[in-house]
């Protein structure tokens, strides 16, 4: 084996990266010319130099804190995906949710009267249109936020 | 040596045999679930921050880093098409990061650390051709120090190091040649300047 040869092929012999043939040439050519063999050391310090450099250990809240800022960031992202346009649209259909669960509440009132119901069956119906109206409202509302 | 690299090296590439954990972790993250984001974090951790660390030479810079490349991994949670290529993936968003942490500082002309000044941080069983070469590591174009960093942190694996870093294992190959090329002679000069003052 030629110097150049020799010379080209030291890393991958440190990094084991050579067939067996082939780096047994080059151990041969090692043995017997001092500037190979020179330039070999040379890398191997450079070599276990750089594979020993010691760990540093993170700080031991570091995960923790990830996270955290992960949490509130896809909070704000959520937010963030609503966009204004949407909002007003989500606002404008649970108005006219509301409105038509008063419309229907009242239809049904006048459709009732004549069944003669007592006083508090129909405060009971009212309250219950209305809640109903709310629930659809304010559920709505809470999704358009969140 | 072995144990660092082995260390570094059970926490990912060896996956294959936890797949649906790894798994079961990510689908919780993009559920939102806190603790399986954390519980990510904590297994990648320790090589996200070395990575920083190794490239920029300082623990606030390194934990700020850290910090971004998880974040940047959570938000592209959804998109991650092979839970089990995660480890890889964080790797590479630190490598990208650290790049571009330094083509800014260097534009900025911040402190820039300074050779020498590197050479002293103290390290435990640090001798005085790691100091050397840390200096000599941090004044090699990015793209080299990253090959370098890699590598050794990925357990002097091409493939997996030219994976993170998103290269091929040809262009990484090259990469380290010229790179330790460059180290080589670097601490040889170091050396006969040494020698020099000796006399």
């Amino acid at each position: 084996m030629k110097c150049v040869r020799a010379l080209s092929l030291i890393q991958l012999f440190l990094d084991a990266n050579l067939t067996d043939v082939v780096a047994e040439e080059l151990r041969t050519h090692l043995d017997t010319c001092t500037m190979c063999s020179r330039e070999y050391a040379a890398l191997r310090n450079v070599d276990c130099a750089l594979a020993g450099e010691p760990l540093v250990d993170p700080p031991s809240a570091l995960a923790r804190t990830i996270a955290r800022r992960a949490a509130a960031r896809q909070l704000t992202a959520r937010r963030v995906l609503l966009p204004a346009w949407l909002e007003a649209l989500s606002l404008g259909g649970m108005t006219v949710a509301l409105g038509a669960s008063g419309f229907v509440g009242i239809s049904l009132l006048t459709s009732v009267a004549d069944l003669h119901l007592s006083p508090a069956m129909t405060a009971a119906g009212v309250a219950a249109v209305i809640a109903t109206g709310l629930a659809i409202f304010s559920s709505s509302f809470y999704g358009a936020e969140i | 040596m072995i144990a660092l690299s082995a260390a570094l090296h059970m926490n990912e590439f060896s996956i294959l045999g936890q797949d649906e954990t790894v798994r079961g972790l990510v689908a919780r993250a993009r559920r939102g679930d806190p603790s399986a984001f954390e519980e990510i974090v904590r297994r990648h951790q320790d090589r996200v921050y070395n990575l920083a660390y190794r490239m920029l030479r300082n623990h606030e810079d390194a934990e700020d880093l850290t910090q971004e490349a998880f974040l940047r991994v959570f938000e592209s949670l959804s998109r991650l098409r092979d839970d089990r290529a995660l480890g890889a993936y964080i790797t590479r968003v630190t490598a990208n990061l650290c790049i571009s942490w330094l083509r800014t500082k260097r534009r900025r002309s911040e402190q820039t650390a300074d050779p020498a000044q590197l050479a002293s941080i103290p390290a435990s069983g640090d001798s005085e051709l790691q100091a050397q070469l840390r200096a000599a590591v941090s004044e090699l174009a990015p793209k080299y120090q990253l090959a370098i960093t890699a590598f050794y942190l990925e357990g002097r694996s091409y493939e997996e190091a030219a994976y993170a870093l998103g290269i091929s294992t040809r262009a990484l190959k090259t990469r380290l040649y010229r790179a330790r090329a460059m180290l080589r002679q670097t601490v040889s000069d170091l050396a006969g300047e040494g020698k020099e003052k000796a006399r």
